[in-house]
């Protein structure tokens, strides 16, 4: 019995015995069926023991017939502890409290995120989530996951494959979008231009050619033709197949201000400590410190093992900043407009390196004190693209 | 041996019973040098962290060792742990 579970839950008495025959008294004590565990030396005359507390009473005619003081040294076990918090009830309740309202929250559901999207963009798929009833603050128990994957998948017809996770308050909806069909031997149609130029070589490799080397083709003329015909001379209508390459010029334009407004840091910040509780920010010290300024958060996220807490501490940073304008020189202004207008050109499908004239024209635009730079490029490019019957 | 314990000792033996329980004998029980178990004991006459002497209906036991304490005592058994280095009975 001794040292276990149950002398703990019963409680017992860490008690100090003082006197000479103090042997004597333990022998009589465990003949009188107190059993006495952890018994220690301590000094010649001095002997600690444990003993449960409701034999203590018990032992007094013992100690006064052997003349064996015994004080009480320390009180252990479940009574003791339990005396001891009755006397912080308001601490208790308080942690009671804190507990209920923490599980009562974590029954809600109070962030929500898109992941394996590319194409879509996230915030297309929340709004369409939040259109079918999930939003921060729903129980978690009104979800059904089943229903809102299938409403997602019916309501993008890009997308292959849809999973709504709930790991602790945090819903996760896992998307994977179809990939686009590159070519389908059974949708009919032709090649055509999808941009004007001269053509310089012509490759078929299903369909009739429509145009040859050195014809001027229009963006949107037919270029192979789906149509053929075959052996037997039926005319047979098909998938065009080919690529038609031609010279063809590119243009685009774009615009730099001659003046420059920049940020400065003054050196002067300001730290707001804010608690967000779902979809709810408490912001704690003034949100606005400066008349002009940059921000920088750090966030906390409370987690209780794997499950995430509907609790974020964000820590923001106000950094003072001043705006200032300086006068930028027109050659770097053109070298800038000019960068935007390869940009511009790059993002339409243009490769910079494999162009054969470039020719760029720089326009003042006085009301604006800006300058505006006009970029043409030539290339030789395969202007065909797939258009269904 | 007297008479009477001899008997009891025979009939143990001839009924295979343990002959501490037939025959009011102490049974030591010693886990390495770790542990002593002393049951049926007649109480504790002298305890020092080095020593421990118990008696014993056969007479006393003398526990020697260092760091000697009393795990548990009660009316039928005494526990003693530390470094045990030597048994003895007198």
């Amino acid at each position: 019995m001794t040292g276990s579970v149950w002398t703990w839950l019963i409680g017992y008495l860490v008690v100090r015995f003082k006197g000479l025959e103090v042997e004597r008294a333990l022998n009589a004590a465990a003949q009188a069926g107190i059993p006495l565990w952890a018994v220690e030396r301590l000094t010649t005359d001095i002997v600690i023991a444990r003993l449960a507390v409701r034999d203590f009473r018990k032992l007094r005619p013992i100690l006064r017939r052997y003349r064996v003081r015994a004080a009480i040294f320390e009180r252990e076990g479940f009574p003791f502890v339990l005396s001891g918090l009755s006397r912080r009830l308001f601490f208790i309740g308080g942690l009671i409290l804190a507990c209920l309202i923490i599980l009562y929250l974590s029954s809600f559901v109070w962030f929500i995120e898109v992941t394996g999207n590319a194409e879509i963009p996230a915030e297309d798929i929340l709004n369409a989530a939040v259109s079918f009833g999930l939003v921060s603050g729903l129980p978690k128990r009104a979800l059904n996951p089943s229903d809102l994957e299938a409403a997602l998948l019916g309501r993008f017809p890009d997308l292959a494959w849809a999973r709504v996770r709930v790991t602790g308050t945090r819903v996760v909806i896992e998307v994977v979008e179809r990939q686009r069909e590159e070519y389908d031997p059974n949708r009919h149609g032709d090649i055509v231009a999808r941009y004007g130029g001269v053509v310089t070589d012509v490759f078929v490799a299903r369909g009739t050619p429509q145009v040859r080397a050195g014809d001027e083709v229009q963006p949107g003329d037919v270029l192979i033709s789906g149509t053929y015909y075959d052996r037997g001379g039926r005319r047979q209508e098909g998938r065009a197949q080919g690529a038609v390459w031609a010279q063809v010029w590119r243009e685009s334009f774009a615009e730099a201000s001659l003046h420059e407004s920049y940020q400065v840091d003054t050196g002067r910040t300001r730290k707001q400590l804010r608690i967000r509780l779902g979809k709810y920010l408490v912001p704690l010290g003034p949100s606005k410190p400066f008349q002009a300024y940059r921000t920088q958060d750090r966030l906390w996220q409370l987690k209780l093992g794997k499950i995430s807490l509907p609790v974020q501490f964000v820590q923001r940073t106000f950094f003072e900043v001043e705006h200032e304008t300086r006068f930028l020189h027109r050659s770097a202004a053109v070298e800038r407009a000019l960068e935007e207008a390869w940009r511009k050109l790059e993002a339409d499908g243009v490769d910079r390196s494999k162009t054969s004239q470039v020719q760029v024209a720089t326009v003042d635009v006085p009301d604006a004190e800006a300058v505006r730079v006009i970029l043409r490029v030539y290339l030789e490019q395969n202007i065909g693209e797939f258009q269904e019957h | 041996m007297p008479r009477t314990m001899k008997l009891k000792r025979h009939f143990a033996q001839l009924m295979d019973l343990p002959p501490e329980a037939v025959m009011n004998t102490a049974l030591i029980k010693v886990v390495g040098n770790l542990e002593i178990t002393i049951s049926n004991h007649r109480g504790l006459r002298q305890y020092t962290t080095t020593a421990v002497r118990v008696d014993s209906p056969q007479g006393s036991i003398v526990v020697s060792g260092a760091g000697l304490f009393i795990q548990y005592l009660s009316h039928d058994e005494i526990r003693v742990a530390g470094k045990i280095t030597g048994i003895e009975l007198e």
